[in-house]
C-alpha cells in the first residue's frame, strides 16, 4: 500500500504466505472482517486511505462503499482526516434494513442516528504515525479481498487463527504455507496463529 | 373470478363464502386484516376466547407475477401484546389464497369440546374436518402429512406444539416452495389458531387464477419494478449474505444488543456474521441465495446445511440469529441453526423465544452462552409444555415477571429485536409507538419523499425524528397491504421508477387509478384504525414507552441512553 507512513519504524514481524486452492480463495477474504492494520501519516483522510488500496478506484469507493464507520460511529465524508494514536475504520457496501439506511453515508434517514462521527481534532495529532485498523464488511471483502490479500496485509495472528479454527475445511485448501520464506507444515500454523502478535499475511492462489 | 371472503365458524362448524363488502374492497394484506379485526373483534375480548378472530389475507398483488409479491398477512387481537396484530410471511400460502379467490379467510368462534380440526380451501369451497392424527406433532410432520393427504402443491398454514398449548410466543408456520417452513412469527398468532383448535389449513389452488384488468400495463410496470429490484446493490448483499449481513455493521455501531441488552457489542460477532454464514453454507453445499416464494428476485433466504452437508434449516434472518447469538452470547452458527430448526418445528417465534432465553439467563435459570441447555429446554420443556417451558414459551415479559428481572426488553410485552434503541434512536421511536409492540418491520425505510410523508420539522430535532418515524410507519403500513416483501424498500428509496411502477401494477391489477397520495392515505388510515382498536382495548399513550432501563443504563461502548420524554413521543399521533 503506497500510503504507509515513511515515519514508521519497520517492526520485526513474522511473514506468512499461503498458497490456496483457487476455488477456496474467495472464502479466505472473509478474514478481512477482523481488520487489517496500517500506519499512516497524521492527517491522512479516509478517502486517501481507501483510494490507495489495491482495486479501490475512486469510482468504486464513491459508488460501492456506502457505509463508513469511524471509531464505531457512522461517517458521512471521505474527506474526514485521521489524527491521534489509533482509529478503527469499517467499510461496507449497501446495507439493508432501516438501520442500513440510517447508517448509510449521507443517507436520507441519517437524522435517525443517535450520533455521527465528529471530525477528529488535528490537536490530537502526534509525531508518530496513526495506526489504523480497517475492517471490510459485506461485498467489499468479496469484491476486493483477493487483491488485498495478494498484496500482503498486516493482521493479528490470533484473528487468522480464530478464522481458520472456525472453518477447518479451509486448512485442506492450503496448498503451501511459508513462514518467513521457509516452507512449513499447515499443522504448525495453529500454534503460530495463537499469539497476539501482528504478522504479515499474503494469501494467493498461485 | 371475483375475490370472496371465506368465513369459518368454529363454534358451530359452519362455513360461508361471502361477497367482499365495499369498505374492504381496496384493502389487502395488513390493511385488510387490521380492518376486519377492527370491525369484527371486540377490542376488550380475551385474545384466546371465542370472540377473537384470526384473519388471513394475501396482499393486493399476491398471486400475480409481480416480483416479491408473495407475502401473506395474518391478523387478530394478539395474546402477547393485547393489541391489534398483523404478522406477515413468505411461503406459498399468499399465492395459493389469491388463486383460490380468497380475499380473506376469517376464522371465528371456538369449538365447545376438545376436538381438533383442519380446514381446507379450494376455489369456491371451504371444508372443516376433524383432526386426530397430527395433534401433538411438530410443523415438519404436519406439512409432510398435509402434502400426502392433498397434493404436493398444496399450501399449508400450521401450528406446532406451542400453538396447541396456546403459548403467547407461538407462531403460525407457512409452507415454502421446498416444503420447509416460514413463519408468521410475531405476536403469538399461533396461540390464537390453537385456541380455535385448528391444527392446519390446506390451500389447494388447482384450477384457480388471479385476474388482471390490464395485462399489458401490468407486465410493463412489473418489468420496470423488477429491474429496479435486481439492479440495486442492497439486493446483491441480501442475495449473498441474507439480512444477516447486518451483524458486523450493527456490532460496529455498538447497537447489537448483547447479553440481554447489557452491551452493544458481542465479542463473538464474527462467528455469527453474514459473511461467515455465507462461507459455511458454500463449504457445505448449501445455498446462500434462495427465495421464500416463487417470484422473489432478491432471494435473501438461504439453505443452511449441517457439518455433514445435510439440510438443517433455511431462511434464518438477522434478527433471529442476533437473538439466539449476541443476546444469549452463543457464538456458533451450527447451534443457532439447530435451535432455529427446533423452533420452526415447535412453532414458536425465534425472536421472542430467544430474547426470553436472554432474560432467563439474566435470572440464572441457565448460563449465558449455554446453547446445549437452550436446546434441551426447547425440546424437553417448551415442546412438552412443562412449567418452565410455558414460562419461556410465553415470551420475554413472562420470564421477567416470573423471575423478577428488571432488564426486560419488551414494548407492549413484545420482545425488542436486534437494534439497541439507545444506539439507534430512530428505531427506538418506532418500537415505542408501533401499534403492535416492538417490531423492527413497522417503520421501514420507504421513500418518504415520494409518498410525501417525510415531515417538515428539522430532521435532526427530536420532533423531526418522531415525524420521520411516523412517515416510515405510514408508508410501511401501505406496503404491507400489497403483499410485497419489505426488502423492496431500498430500490424504492433510490430508484425513482420503483414505487411508481408498484402503484402502476396495483392500478393495472384492479383497473383503478391510485396515486401516491392515495397510497399514503391508505397507510395513514391503517395506522389510525389500529391505534383506535388499541385505545378501545385500554391502551394509552403511557404504553408507548420503552422500558425504564434504557433510560438509566448506558449501553457500552458509546454509553448512550434513551432520552426521549413521554411528551416528545406522544407527538407521534398528531396527525
Ligand atoms: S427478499 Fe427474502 S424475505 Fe423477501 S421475498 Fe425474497 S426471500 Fe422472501
Amino acid at each position: 500500500m503506497t500510503l504507509v507512513s515513511k515515519k514508521c519504524e519497520p517492526q520485526p514481524m513474522q511473514a506468512i504466505e499461503l498458497i490456496v486452492k483457487t476455488d477456496a480463495l474467495p472464502r479466505f477474504t472473509t478474514l478481512l472482517q477482523s481488520g487489517i492494520y496500517m500506519e499512516l501519516d497524521q492527517g491522512t483522510s479516509i478517502g486517501e486511505l481507501l483510494f490507495a488500496l489495491p482495486g479501490f478506484s475512486e469510482k468504486y469507493v464513491k459508488e460501492t462503499v456506502q457505509t463508513i464507520f469511524l471509531n464505531g460511529l457512522p461517517a458521512d465524508t471521505l474527506q474526514q482526516k485521521l489524527f491521534g494514536k489509533e482509529a478503527v475504520i469499517a467499510i461496507s457496501a449497501a446495507m439493508p434494513g432501516l438501520a442500513g439506511a440510517i447508517f448509510r453515508k449521507d443517507g436520507v434517514h441519517a437524522s435517525l442516528r443517535t450520533s455521527t462521527a465528529a471530525e477528529l481534532s488535528s490537536q490530537d495529532a502526534l509525531e508518530t504515525p496513526i495506526t489504523i485498523r480497517l475492517k471490510l464488511f459485506n461485498m467489499i471483502a468479496m469484491d476486493r479481498g483477493k487483491e488485498l490479500l495478494a498484496n500482503t496485509c498486516i493482521v493479528t495472528a490470533k484473528s487468522i487463527g480464530a478464522f481458520l479454527n472456525y472453518r477447518p475445511p479451509l486448512y485442506t485448501a492450503i496448498l503451501k504455507a511459508t513462514l518467513n520464506g521457509e516452507r512449513i507444515d499447515t499443522s504448525i500454523l495453529q500454534e503460530i496463529l495463537s499469539s497476539e502478535d501482528m504478522l504479515k499475511l499474503t494469501i494467493r492462489d498461485k | 373470478m371475483a375475490d370472496k371472503i371465506f368465513r369459518v365458524n368454529m363454534t358451530d362448524l359452519s362455513t360461508s363464502i361471502e361477497d367482499v363488502p365495499a369498505d374492504w374492497a381496496g384493502h389487502g394484506g395488513r390493511g385488510l386484516t387490521s380492518n376486519i379485526v377492527a370491525a369484527e373483534v371486540p377490542p376488550t375480548c380475551h385474545p384466546l376466547g371465542p370472540k377473537n378472530k384470526l384473519v388471513f389475507a394475501p396482499g393486493l398483488l399476491s398471486g400475480t407475477t409481480a416480483s416479491n409479491s408473495g407475502r401473506i398477512s395474518a391478523g387478530a387481537k394478539s395474546p402477547l401484546t393485547g393489541t391489534i396484530k398483523e404478522s406477515n410471511s413468505g411461503g406459498t400460502s399468499a399465492q395459493r389464497l389469491a388463486k383460490i379467490g380468497c380475499k380473506a379467510l376469517i376464522i371465528e368462534g371456538q369449538p365447545q369440546d376438545d376436538s381438533w380440526y383442519s380446514i381446507s380451501l379450494k376455489p369456491g369451497e371451504v371444508t372443516i374436518s376433524k383432526e386426530e392424527e397430527l395433534i401433538g406433532k411438530g410443523n415438519f410432520a404436519v406439512v409432510e402429512a398435509a402434502e400426502k393427504r392433498f397434493n404436493g402443491k398444496v399450501g399449508v398454514l400450521s401450528i406446532g406444539q406451542a400453538g396447541e398449548m396456546q403459548m403467547t410466543g407461538a407462531n403460525i408456520s407457512v409452507k415454502d416452495p421446498d416444503s420447509h417452513v416460514r413463519s408468521l412469527g410475531r405476536g403469538g398468532l399461533g396461540a390464537v389458531m390453537g385456541s380455535k383448535k385448528i391444527k392446519f389449513i390446506a390451500l389447494d389452488a388447482e384450477g384457480g387464477k388471479v385476474d388482471i384488468a390490464d395485462v399489458e400495463a401490468f407486465k410493463a410496470a412489473n418489468k420496470v419494478f423488477t429491474k429496479a429490484l435486481v439492479d440495486h446493490p442492497v439486493s446483491q448483499a441480501l442475495g449473498t449474505y441474507g439480512s444477516n449481513v447486518l451483524v458486523n455493521i450493527i456490532n460496529e455501531a455498538g447497537g447489537l444488543p448483547t447479553k440481554n441488552f447489557s452491551s452493544g457489542q458481542f465479542e463473538g460477532h464474527e462467528q455469527i456474521s453474514g459473511e461467515t454464514m455465507h462461507d459455511l453454507i458454500v463449504e457445505r453445499g448449501g445455498k446462500p441465495k434462495h427465495g421464500c416464494h416463487a417470484g422473489c428476485v432478491i432471494q435473501c433466504s438461504q439453505i443452511y446445511n449441517d457439518l455433514k452437508g445435510k439440510y438443517k434449516t433455511s431462511g434464518m434472518e438477522y434478527e433471529s440469529i442476533w437473538a439466539m447469538g449476541a443476546d444469549c452470547t452463543v457464538d456458533n452458527l451450527d447451534q443457532i441453526a439447530e435451535m432455529d430448526s427446533i423452533m420452526d418445528d415447535i412453532g414458536i417465534d425465534s425472536i421472542e423465544t430467544a430474547v426470553a432465553f436472554g432474560v432467563a439467563m439474566e435470572a440464572g435459570v441457565l448460563d449465558f452462552g449455554d446453547s446445549g441447555e437452550m436446546i434441551r429446554i426447547m425440546t424437553e420443556e417448551i415442546a412438552k409444555g412443562t412449567a418452565l417451558g410455558r414460562v419461556i414459551g410465553n415470551g420475554a415479559g413472562s420470564v421477567g415477571r416470573t423471575y423478577g428481572v428488571t432488564r426486560v426488553p419488551v414494548v407492549k410485552n413484545q420482545a425488542i429485536p436486534a437494534y439497541d434503541p439507545r444506539s439507534i434512536k430512530g428505531i427506538g421511536i418506532t418500537y415505542a409507538t408501533s401499534t403492535q409492540g416492538a417490531d423492527h418491520t413497522m417503520g421501514y425505510t420507504i421513500a418518504t419523499e415520494i409518498l410525501g410523508v417525510g415531515g417538515t420539522a428539522d430532521p435532526l430535532s427530536k420532533e423531526g425524528m418522531v415525524e420521520l418515524s411516523r412517515g416510515l410507519q405510514i408508508a410501511t403500513a401501505a406496503i404491507d397491504s400489497t403483499g410485497m416483501c419489505l426488502f423492496i424498500a431500498f430500490a424504492a428509496l433510490d430508484d425513482g421508477a420503483c414505487l411508481p411502477a408498484l402503484i402502476d401494477m396495483l392500478n393495472a391489477r384492479f383497473g383503478i387509478s391510485l396515486t401516491a397520495e392515495d397510497v399514503t392515505n391508505l397507510g395513514m388510515s391503517i395506522l389510525k384504525t389500529e391505534h383506535a382498536f388499541n385505545k378501545a382495548a385500554g391502551f394509552t399513550n403511557l404504553d408507548d414507552r420503552l422500558p425504564e432501563f434504557f433510560e438509566t443504563e448506558p449501553v457500552p461502548p458509546h454509553n448512550a441512553v434513551w432520552d426521549f420524554t413521554g411528551e416528545e413521543i406522544d407527538t407521534f399521533w398528531n396527525f
